[in-house]
């Protein structure tokens, strides 16, 4: 019964001890609401300003290159606030927004540098890749038994 | 396909630009074009490809707050023969 006792007082210690280094890990720097204006900069590519040896924020993962748009969810998650810099929510929306008539690569179908996945003959290939890897459907679809967009055809 | 493939069995093949400002039309704002030709390990619907073109074009004013987009997609796959679409897009952004 002692060891018992000890040993969950261990594990309260130690959990409390991996908390505290993690938040001694985290900086605690914020970025700014929004990005300053710097005229003749292209924002887009962060690590042209930004030193990365001594960034709190990797940077280079916010470069809004080719591969970007596939990418994207990882830091946009973790460092929500370097996106806001730049963009508003709306922005974030006009994608990932849920009720939208038409899907992100048919709204803005001129914007082919953004790699949407559902460009072209995307209705026959949902078939494959939604066999294979279903879950990549739910991030954004949700259920397929609850789910609008595939109930519609799927019943 | 079978039920216990692992991998995805089709083969895909895609062309594309974005062309901002292009000098000989200074008052487009950009051309943009793509294609894609998908080729299936099976037939589905007697048909084993598919190809789909898109040609676009666009216009900025009001210091690129507003844009105007036009698009246009051709589409032949297992779904549509020769199917056609296309995209009037006016944006504000504010």
């Amino acid at each position: 019964m002692k060891n018992k006792e000890i040993l969950g007082l261990s594990a309260i210690i130690l959990t409390i001890l991996l908390l505290a280094a993690c938040a001694a890990i985290q900086s605690g720097y914020a970025p700014p609401p929004r990005h300053p204006a710097e005229e003749g900069e292209d924002l887009r590519q962060c690590t042209a300003c930004h030193d990365m040896e001594e960034a709190e924020i990797p940077y280079d993962k916010f470069d809004h290159g080719l591969y970007f748009a596939d990418n994207h969810r990882q830091v946009a998650g973790r460092f929500g606030g370097v996106c806001a810099g730049c963009h508003r929510s709306s922005f974030c929306a006009d994608c990932h927004g849920l009720g939208i008539e038409l899907k992100p690569s048919i709204k803005n179908q001129t914007e082919n540098f953004r790699r949407t996945p559902h460009r072209g003959d995307y209705l026959t290939r949902h078939v494959i890749d939604g066999r294979i890897n279903p879950t990549s459907c739910y991030r954004c679809h949700g259920n397929p038994k609850s789910s609008q967009t595939c109930s519609e055809c799927h019943g | 396909m079978n039920g216990d493939t692992d991998e995805t069995r089709y083969f895909l093949t895609r062309a594309f630009f974005y062309w901002n400002k292009p000098g000989f039309l200074s008052r487009l704002g950009f051309i943009t074009g793509d294609a894609m030709y998908v080729n299936y390990d099976e037939e589905i619907y007697s048909q084993g490809y598919s190809m789909w073109l898109s040609l676009g074009a666009g216009m900025r004013f009001l210091d690129d707050a507003v844009e105007v987009k036009l698009s246009g997609d051709w589409s032949d796959d297992p779904f549509f023969d020769s199917d056609i679409r296309g995209l009037l897009k006016i944006q504000y952004t504010y």
